[in-house]
């Protein structure tokens, strides 16, 4: 056995130490230069997928929620024209994040799938195409919603599943109801 | 005569020694960001990106650095510029940051990064080892562009997005095409570099920077004290 | 509920969510050390006691520390090291005081450093937590989820062990002899695998 000396321990160390110390340093810094510009990528994503859903609105003030986000779109004479949600569900690959737009009577203006790149491209991924998401549009939110092949219980509500790509349609349409949940939590609040 | 052996270290990591066809590296993103054309570019620049700043700065350190905590170091090293690129990537093409998920920080444990630290920037000066690292990359960048080309095209009869094809074959862009295709393409490349006489990899464990410590223990000169 | 849920997260780490056949997360030993069924046996036994003890460790301080200070951004660096460390530590520990299970298991440890598999089980983890909706996903799923993961990439590894004892023997053409043929096979196993799409979420339904 060879006898330990300090110096063979201290110097390796010392040098790691320091590696660690400026590699954390240099990541501080780059993180405090990118991460207002990441927020605001993220703002404007959900900024456009409001506006999609919501097309009248011009204005999106947040209510604050237990569970999901939810905003109310104001044209610019400030009146409300509707509200947005978006809520999240698990899809094939990971989770699945949709905004839904309701009018004050309660039927889906607009749904926009803005989050499913865990999903299979060219199967799941094709959730987010309008062929598919304009199947929510006139339907109302106070009842839930289910995909076609699911609806042996007898749902008045329907959505044909895009091909192959059952579970992501699944996580969309569940998507979907919990926002309609959330949408009449909120009426039964303002009555 | 200087000039063309720095070219030389450029282009080898291009053809001869592709770090994907012939070395058989990185093989976990090669397969799984390669269901589109555009996702397999976006993994490739971000991997040589990280390949020539690591490459770059371990090459620098390679006197400063102990011998000792060289592999503990190197992985340090590399894992803060993997996070720098994820986070310049997420600021200003968030589009890349989501179609590359989870993989995007896994570059971390590429075995092409580490492999050619180990292999190379630690007994290189600065301007060869960037090379090496920019020929690797490239190598690396147009190996995964070729998968992605033909799994995007089989798979969703498009390339780049552009639709070039009615049929779309969907197997190609699942897990099991692949497998398959990168079985295809190794083939190839086994041919061509059989016909020049070359002998073909005899185990994808040869290019991985700790296969060495693993070959020897699995021969049983394990017990060293 | 809490048992169902555990048992649903076990499942579908193995079967619909396997890291190897379907997530493409640790091909590097799935492919090099899948040649002999106890080579095979002993990398996966490593890597699943990495996994669980690495997510152990991983998620308290990714939860408990790097948020609450708002530095997640440490993560990448942050979680490697932690896996460079505990590989180098159960390598220790085992050659000191287990020196049987040293000589079948210690020579795959230094491997799994660079395995993208553990790497990745600590942080797709982490997603799951939020992403997981129909139910609290704690500390005990994250657990149960890396291990099996593990149990699945054990299953991957001695599966294909099987199938290329078989190829082994077959008669192919010249190019396609090596790697190649492996990674046809690989798609053919792969291929089983998605046949469970959509199991667990059928055997045990949840919210």
């Amino acid at each position: 056995m060879k006898k330990l000396n300090l110096k063979d321990i201290l110097i390796p160390t010392v040098s790691l130490f320091l590696i660690c110390l400026i590699v954390t340093a240099l990541l501080a810094v780059t993180n405090a230069v990118t991460a207002e510009k990441i927020s605001e990528n993220e703002a404007e994503k959900k900024q456009e997928s409001m506006q999609t859903v919501l097309p009248d609105a011009v204005l999106f003030e947040e209510i604050e929620i237990e569970e999901g986000e939810l905003y109310q779109g104001k044209d610019q004479s400030g009146n409300t024209v509707g509200y947005a949600v978006s809520t999240a569900a698990q899809g094939y690959g990971g989770q699945v994040k949709v905004m839904t737009g309701f009018d004050l009577k309660g039927t889906i203006i607009g749904v926009d799938v803005f989050y499913n790149d865990d999903e299979t491209p060219g199967l799941g991924k094709n959730t987010s195409n309008e062929s598919f998401t304009d199947q929510y549009k006139g339907l109302s939110a106070n009842e839930d919603i289910a995909v076609s092949k699911d609806s042996a219980a007898g749902n008045a509500q329907t959505v044909d599943a895009v091909t192959s790509a059952t579970i992501s349609s699944r996580a969309v349409t569940k998507a979907v109801n919990m926002a309609g949940e959330i949408y009449r939590n909120i009426k039964k609040e303002a009555e | 005569m200087q000039k063309k052996s720095l070219f030389s270290e450029f282009t080898k990591g291009i053809i001869k020694e592709n770090p994907v066809l012939c070395l058989v590296l990185g093989t976990c993103p090669t397969l799984a960001v390669t269901t589109s054309a555009s996702n397999a570019i976006g993994m490739g620049i971000a991997a040589t990106a990280v390949l020539v700043c690591s490459n770059a700065v371990i090459s620098l350190l390679r006197k400063v650095i102990p011998d000792k905590v060289r592999i503990p170091a190197y992985i340090t090293i590399i894992a803060g510029f993997v996070t720098i690129v994820q986070m310049v990537v997420k600021a200003f093409s968030p589009a890349i940051n989501d179609a590359l998920g989870i993989y995007l920080p896994l570059i971390v444990v590429n075995c092409i990064i580490l492999g050619r630290a180990e292999m190379y920037a630690s007994k290189n000066p600065v301007l060869p080892s960037i090379l090496d690292g920019l020929g690797m990359g490239v190598g690396f960048t147009a190996a995964l562009l070729c998968m992605g080309i033909i799994r995007e095209l089989l798979g969703s009869g498009s390339v780049f997005g552009v639709q070039l094809l009615p049929v779309q074959i969907l197997i190609f862009i699942l897990p099991p095409g692949g497998f398959f295709v990168f079985g295809m393409l190794i083939m190839i490349a086994n041919k061509l570099n059989g016909r020049k006489g070359k002998k073909a990899k005899a185990s994808p464990c040869d290019g991985c920077p700790l296969s060495t410590n693993c070959n020897k223990r699995e021969e049983g000169v394990l017990d060293a004290d | 509920m809490l048992i169902k849920t555990l048992v649903a997260v076990f499942l579908a780490a193995i079967l619909t969510e396997n890291y190897v056949l379907s997530k493409f997360l640790g091909i590097c030993p799935f492919l090099g050390v899948s040649k002999k069924l106890d080579s095979a046996l002993g990398m996966s036994v490593a890597v699943t006691v990495v996994m669980v003890l690495a997510t152990a460790v991983t998620y308290p301080i990714y939860m408990y520390l790097l948020v609450p200070f708002g530095m997640d951004y440490l993560q990448t660096i942050l979680f490697i090291l932690v896996i460079a460390g505990l590989v180098q530590l159960v390598e220790i520990i085992l050659k000191k005081y287990i020196p049987a299970l040293y000589k079948s298991l210690g020579i795959y440890l230094p491997l799994i450093t660079t395995n993208c598999a553990v790497l990745g089980v600590t942080m797709l983890v982490l997603q799951k937590v939020q992403s997981t909706t129909a139910y609290d996903y704690t500390y005990i799923h994250a657990l149960i989820n890396a291990f099996g993961a593990g149990i699945g990439f054990l299953v991957a590894m001695v599966m294909f062990a099987g199938v290329r004892g078989r190829l082994e023997n077959a008669d192919i053409p010249k190019s396609l002899k090596g790697l190649p043929i492996t990674l046809v096979a690989a798609a053919l196993v792969s291929l089983s695998f998605l046949g469970f799409a959509g199991f667990v979420d059928k055997l045990i339904p949840l919210g």
